[in-house]
């Protein structure tokens, strides 16, 4: 491994890493709805500065939390590009063969690249700061009501656990398979796009292969340790919302209302 | 000097809390044509050593230099060392993709810029060297053989190339004793026919047997280096380390211990009966020991 992959668990003791899993995850909640309704660009300031001090409380090194966005902006170049070029308005500023350039699509094209920027690293801070598991117990009391209409939760959170403690195990794989590929010739950091297609099939065939083979084997190693759908598990200590968690989640909520009611 | 690393050293994930030295100010010459093992415990940089060898990584800081070429100066024609070097990774049947064994051989080929018949003659020759027959394999699905066959494709396809330099990443891990034979007699073969030879290994014994000179590393640095009679010669230090040591040098030293004059430049198990036939005919073997226990008690 030669760099972290992205949305890998940073241990820490910051007031982000103790805080209630479930509070961050319901947190996480309340700012995505927010988010959505965002439009204008006061909006859009106290979003970013809120997230700035959600930054500030995760201790963070900078440069790591905006990680991901560097390695996305190519997809928001794109994304921005194809609203602001292609929105049909009444009276484009400048209109070339089939592209017109609106004020609308320019609107619309950053407001899709805010609100995108703004979840991806308020997602980011919540895996960065919480442990898989952490992860995955919040999200199983966090669907813990829907119990009562037969949905089982606990096999759903058996199924998205496992989904994430295979993430950095197959990130290794594919970083594996990628260096045993490049000996044998394959050109996976070429400039030309038709070596980099061509070098895919024999990264992505062995990690499926592989990928399948475990799932086969821990299934035959959870049936053999006597583990069967139903009935009650337990994993680990069960944790209660405290007063700083009401906070934060309080806070949230106040933060994200102002957002969406005033602004 | 064919390989040569001027202080390198690499450090994984940096300015990241998952900072970690791997590899500290290796300065390391190899010639051509020689058998190296290389020793150490898990995340003492035996790996990361062969990875920089091979271009995989870049060194963070220092050289690495293959035949006189800085491999990776921006000038550096990537395309070559692929030409001349090879890898084969723990596990390496996990890498097949193909539909048959003879594509799978043929993609290591693919930028070799090679003939058609060429290539098809090379894939007959890497198959034939790990013991396969290449009119019986060749239309097989790769990923449709069984477990020892696998590894042997995916041998071949490090041989395929016939590259100058192969290196090996614990290339036994995981094989039957007599896969584990076959091995290694192809990769003495093609050390004899002038290949260089880099095996990582936690098997002192086979390193012992095989290798003709030893690299120990250590917590990523470069702790003994010198020929395998040499560096096992050392015993006390490699077992402070915990480090495992070859049967015929301990074989040496319970003899010694027993009061039999036995050399203790021991590594393989050739060398072990030579010496035997040595002190026997000097009537060394039929002397009393001195503890009074037999060579073979405990």
């Amino acid at each position: 491994m030669s760099r972290i992959p992205a949305g890998m668990y940073i241990p820490g003791k910051s007031f982000l890493h103790r805080l209630d899993p479930l509070a961050k995850l319901i947190g996480l909640i309340i700012l995505l709805a927010a988010v959505i309704a965002a439009s204008s660009p006061g909006g859009y300031l106290l979003l970013i500065l809120f997230i700035g001090v959600l930054l500030a409380l995760s201790g963070l090194p900078f440069k790591l939390a905006i990680a991901p966005l560097r390695r996305t902006y190519l997809f928001f170049a794109v994304i921005f590009l194809m609203n602001a070029l292609f929105f049909a308005d009444v009276d484009p500023l400048w209109t070339w063969w089939i592209f017109s350039l609106s004020r609308t699509g320019l609107i619309q094209g950053a407001n899709v690249v805010l609100r995108l920027a703004i979840i991806i690293v308020a997602g980011h801070i919540l895996i960065s700061t919480t442990s898989p598991m952490e992860i995955t117990a919040a999200f199983r009391r966090l669907l813990k009501p829907l119990q009562y209409i037969n949905i089982p939760v606990d096999i759903v959170a058996l199924i998205v656990s496992v989904a994430i403690h295979f993430i950095p195990v197959l990130a290794e794989e594919v970083e594996m398979i990628r260096k045993a590929q490049t000996v044998r010739g394959a050109r996976f950091d070429s400039a030309r796009l038709r070596d980099r297609a061509a070098s895919l099939l024999p990264l992505v065939i062995p990690v499926f292969v592989n990928a399948f083979k475990r799932a086969d084997e821990l299934a035959l190693a959870m049936e053999a340790r006597g583990y069967r759908g139903e009935g009650r598990r337990v994993s680990g200590p069960e944790i209660a919302f405290q007063a700083r968690d009401f906070g934060a989640v309080l806070i949230m909520a106040a933060i994200c209302a102002v957002q969406i009611l005033v602004l | 000097m064919p390989i040569v690393l001027e202080k390198a050293s690499y450090t994984y994930a940096p300015g990241t809390p998952y900072e970690a030295a791997a590899l500290c100010d290796i300065d390391l010459q190899i010639a051509d044509g020689e058998f190296i093992g290389i020793m150490g415990h898990t995340g003492s940089g035996k790996s990361t050593l062969l990875q920089l060898i091979a271009g995989l990584i870049t060194p963070s800081r220092g050289k690495v230099m293959i035949d006189g070429c800085d491999i990776n100066a921006r000038n550096y024609n990537r395309d070559v060392l692929r030409k001349k070097l090879s890898m084969i990774f723990q596990y390496p049947e996990y890498q097949l993709f193909e539909t048959t064994v003879e594509k799978e051989l043929a993609f290591s080929l693919k930028h070799s810029g090679l003939p058609g018949k060429e290539v098809k003659e090379r894939v007959r020759r890497a198959l034939e060297a790990v013991g396969f027959s290449y009119t019986r394999v060749r239309s097989l699905s790769p990923l449709g053989l069984s477990g020892g066959e696998k590894r042997k494709v995916a041998i071949a396809c490090a041989l395929v190339t016939e590259p100058k330099i192969l290196l090996l990443d614990e290339p036994v891990a995981g094989l039957d004793p007599r896969g584990r034979k076959e091995f290694l007699e192809i990769i003495t073969r093609r050390n004899k026919a002038g290949t260089t030879i880099i095996m990582v290994s936690h098997d002192a014994d086979v390193l012992g047997n095989y290798a003709q000179r030893i690299l120990v590393l250590n917590q990523g640095k470069l702790l003994l280096d010198g020929p395998a009679k040499r560096v096992f010669t050392d015993i006390e230090k490699l077992e402070a380390l915990k480090l495992g040591v070859c049967r015929p040098r301990k074989l040496a030293r319970r003899l010694k211990e027993c009061g039999i004059p036995f050399p203790q430049d021991i590594a393989g198990y050739d060398e072990f009966i030579a010496a035997v036939v040595e002190v026997s005919k000097k009537g060394g073997m039929s002397h009393e020991p001195d503890t009074g226990r037999h060579v073979y008690s405990r």
